[in-house]
C-alpha cells in the first residue's frame, strides 16, 4: 500500500477470503441454537438444549476432550524440553551434520502421520500392555515436534550469541546464562511453537485414531464416532464451544507475546 | 588490580592458525593496545584472556596465576566490552549493570550502591530504568563500560570500543575511556584496527599481522619509528622508496632511489651498509612541497616533480607527485594549498624522518 490507497480488486479479494473462511463458522454458531432436531439454518427459534447435550456424560465429550487435554499439555512439555534443546543445538554449535539434523527434527511435519502410526502400531503390538495415554501420547510427541524445533530455531536465528559471552564474563555460570539471558530472551518463539504444537496435537484424528484405544479416547475422535451415529446440532455446540476457546488462546497470545510470533 | 602474563600462546584452528607464539606481559594499571587488521588474531587473543576460546597451547596468567582450561570465563574476574555492547535488551540499565553484582552473589544494598557509582562514573545517573533499546549509541556504550567494570575486574577488555560510533562521538569516548582507565588504575587490553585509536589511549602498542605481533613499544616508536614497512603501511606511512644504500656521507647515509640520491640521517639507518636494497618509508605530513623555481634541484634533499593528482580532504590536502623517483611521493599540506594538478614542484624529503628498512625480497616485511 505505497501510497496509502487499497485498489478495487484488492478489497474485493480480502472481502471473499474472508468469506470464505467465516461463512462456515458463522453457519455453525448459529447452528447451534436452533431448536430442530437437525443442522438447520437459518436457525427456527432459540434454544441451549444442544449445549446441554455437548456435556451429558453419555456423550462422552467431556471425557474426550479431558483425554485431549492430557495428551496434549503432556505431548508440548515434553517436546518444549527436547525441542528447544535440539534447537539451540543446531543453531549454537557449528558441526557438519547440523543441516542434516534440523531436516531430521522437522521430518514428521513431511511424512504422513498414518505412516508413524502404522510403524507404532507394529511396535506396540510387539511390546504389548502399553496404556491408550502412552500409545497415543508417544505419536503425539513425534508429530508435533517440528512446530516447537521451528518456531525456536527461528527466534534463534536473530539471538545474539555474544550476550552469552557477556553473561558469562559476568559471572554467570551456564546454567545462569541459560535462566537469566538465552531462554527469557527465545521465550516468544518457544510460546509460539508450543501453542501451535499443542493446537495441533488437540486437531489431530488420522494418528490419533489409529493409536487410540477404547478406554482413552480424545475428542476429535469422539466427535468424528458421534458424526457416523448421528447428525444432530450438538456437533455445532461443541464446535462453537472450541472456536470460543480458540479465539480465547488468540486473543490471550496476542496480548502477551504478539502474534506476528506465528507467522514467522 | 593485576598483571597480565602471555606466554607463548598459540590458537589453530581446523584450517588456519588464528595466533602463533604469543608472548607478552601488561603491567599493573597499563593499557595495552593489540592493532592490526581483521583477521590479524587480535580478537581470538582477547577471548583467549576472556576464557571463551581455549589456547591450543601457551599460557594466560593472571597476577602470577595461570588461567587454565579449568577456570572458564564465569569463574576468571575479567570485565569486558563487546563491540556491539551485548547489552542484554530483557533488563532496565539498572539491571544490566547489577548483573555481574547479583551473579557475584554482592548484598542488595551494596549492590544498589555500586550500580549508583558506576553509572555516575560514566555519567549517567538518571538512566537506571530505561530499557538499552531506547539509548543512543554513545549511551548504550557508558552503559555497557559501567557493566564492565561494576564487578571491579582485575583485568578490563576491550573489543574495538569506538568502531560503532560517529565521528564526533569517537572522540568523546575516547577521552572517556582514558579518564576511566587512568582513574582507576585498571590493566587493560584494547583491541583496535584504528592506529589513531591505540596510540591515543595505550601506554603500549603491539602491532600485529598473521598472529604475531611485529612490533611493540610506546606509541611515539610505533607512530615514528616503525619496524617494519608493515608496521610503518598500517601506521600511515604512505611514501615507500626502493633504492640502494651508498654507504656513509657524513653525517647522514645516502641511498641512491631511481637514480637520484636520498640522505637519511645516520640514526635512522642503523645498520644499512653499502650495497645493500632498502625502502624508505617518509609520512606524508613531513614531505613539503613548493612551486618548482628551476634552480634548486640537485640541491640536498630536494627533488622535482609534478603534480599528478590533488585531493581536498576538509583539514588538509593530498598530493600525489610523479617524475621524481619510479614511485609516486605522496605529500600532504595542512592549511592553505594554492598548488594544482600538473604543476611543476620541488619536494623537500627531511633526513632526519625517512624511516629505512632492508628490502627482503618480494614480501616487504
Amino acid at each position: 500500500m505505497r501510497n496509502g490507497q487499497v485498489n478495487l480488486f484488492c478489497k474485493t479479494m480480502a472481502v471473499l477470503v474472508m468469506a470464505f473462511l467465516l461463512a462456515p463458522l458463522v453457519v455453525i454458531i448459529l447452528a447451534s441454537f436452533t431448536p430442530t432436531q437437525v443442522v438447520t439454518f437459518p436457525p427456527k427459534g432459540f434454544s441451549l438444549d444442544w449445549y446441554v447435550n455437548a456435556f451429558k456424560p453419555s456423550n462422552h465429550f467431556v471425557s474426550g476432550l479431558i483425554d485431549s487435554l492430557k495428551v496434549g499439555i503432556t505431548a508440548t512439555l515434553v517436546d518444549i524440553v527436547l525441542g528447544v534443546t535440539g534447537a539451540i543445538c543446531v543453531t549454537r554449535f557449528d558441526f557438519p551434520a547440523k543441516r542434516a539434523l534440523l531436516g531430521f527434527f522437522t521430518s514428521p511435519m513431511y511424512v504422513p502421520s498414518v505412516t508413524f502410526a502404522f510403524v507404532l502400531l507394529q511396535i506396540y503390538s510387539q511390546i504389548g500392555g502399553i496404556s491408550g495415554f502412552f500409545r497415543v501420547l508417544i505419536g503425539h510427541l513425534v508429530i508435533i515436534m517440528p512446530y516447537i524445533v521451528r518456531n525456536t530455531v527461528s527466534i534463534l536465528h536473530t539471538f545474539d550469541w555474544t550476550l552469552e559471552d557477556a553473561a558469562a564474563s559476568l559471572g554467570a555460570s551456564p546454567i545462569k546464562v541459560a535462566t537469566k539471558v538465552t531462554l527469557p530472551l527465545i521465550r516468544p518463539g518457544i510460546v509460539a511453537g508450543a501453542v501451535l504444537a499443542f493446537l495441533y496435537s488437540f486437531d489431530e484424528v488420522a494418528l490419533t485414531s489409529l493409536l487410540s484405544t477404547p478406554r482413552f479416547v480424545t475428542l476429535p475422535i469422539r466427535l468424528m464416532n458421534y458424526i457416523e451415529l448421528t447428525f444432530d446440532p450438538t456437533l455445532a455446540a461443541v464446535s462453537t464451544l472450541l472456536i470460543v476457546a480458540s479465539l480465547a488462546i488468540i486473543i490471550l497470545m496476542d496480548k502477551t507475546i504478539g502474534l506476528d510470533m506465528f507467522l514467522k | 588490580m593485576a598483571t597480565l602474563e602471555l606466554v607463548h600462546l598459540r590458537k589453530e584452528y581446523k584450517r588456519v592458525t588464528a595466533v602463533k607464539d604469543l608472548s607478552l606481559s601488561v603491567a599493573d594499571g597499563e593499557m595495552l593496545a593489540l592493532l592490526g587488521e581483521s583477521g590479524c588474531g587480535k580478537t581470538t587473543t582477547l577471548r583467549m584472556i576472556a576464557g571463551f576460546e581455549t589456547p591450543t597451547s601457551g599460557k594466560v596468567v593472571v597476577d602470577g596465576k595461570e588461567l587454565g582450561p579449568n577456570v572458564p570465563a564465569y569463574k576468571r574476574n575479567i570485565g569486558i566490552f563487546f563491540q556491539n555492547y551485548a547489552l542484554f535488551p530483557h533488563m532496565s540499565v539498572y539491571d544490566n549493570v547489577a548483573f555481574g553484582l547479583r551473579m557475584r552473589r554482592v548484598p542488595p544494598e551494596e549492590t544498589r550502591k555500586r550500580v549508583d557509582e558506576a553509572l555516575a562514573m560514566v555519567r549517567l545517573p538518571d538512566l537506571g530504568d530505561e530499557y538499552p533499546r531506547r539509548l543512543s549509541g554513545g549511551q548504550q556504550q557508558r552503559v555497557a563500560l559501567a557493566r564492565a567494570l561494576v564487578t571491579r575486574p582485575q583485568i578490563l577488555l576491550l573489543d574495538e570500543p569506538l568502531s560503532n560510533l560517529d565521528a564526533k562521538l569517537r572522540v568523546e569516548m575516547q577521552v572517556e575511556i582514558k579518564r576511566i582507565q587512568r582513574e582507576l588504575g585498571i590493566t587493560t587490553i584494547i583491541v583496535t584496527h584504528d592506529q589513531e585509536e591505540a596510540v591515543s589511549l595505550a601506554h603500549r602498542v603491539a602491532v600485529m599481522r598473521h598472529g604475531e605481533i611485529m612490533q611493540l613499544g610506546t606509541p611515539e616508536e610505533v607512530f615514528d619509528h616503525p619496524s617494519s614497512p608493515f608496521v610503518a603501511d598500517f601506521m600511515g606511512f604512505q611514501t615507500f622508496l626502493r633504492g640502494n644504500c651508498q654507504g656513509q656521507v657524513g653525517d647522514c647515509v645516502a641511498f641512491n632511489c631511481s637514480g637520484k640520491r636520498v640522505l637519511v640521517e645516520k640514526d635512522m639507518a642503523v645498520g644499512m651498509e653499502a650495497g645493500m636494497p632498502a625502502i624508505l618509508a617518509i609520512r606524508s605530513e613531513n614531505i613539503s612541497v613548493r612551486p618548482s623555481k628551476g634552480a634548486s634541484e640537485g640541491e640536498q634533499g630536494i627533488v622535482s616533480g609534478v603534480i599528478a593528482h590533488k585531493t581536498y580532504r576538509g583539514h588538509a590536502t593530498r598530493l600525489e607527485v610523479t617524475g621524481a623517483f619510479a614511485e609516486s611521493l605522496f605529500p600532504s599540506i595542512v592549511g592553505r594549498c594554492d598548488l594544482s594538478e600538473g604543476d611543476e614542484v620541488e619536494v623537500e624529503l627531511p633526513a632526519d624522518s625517512i624511516c629505512v628498512y632492508v628490502e627482503k625480497g618480494q614480501d616487504a616485511n
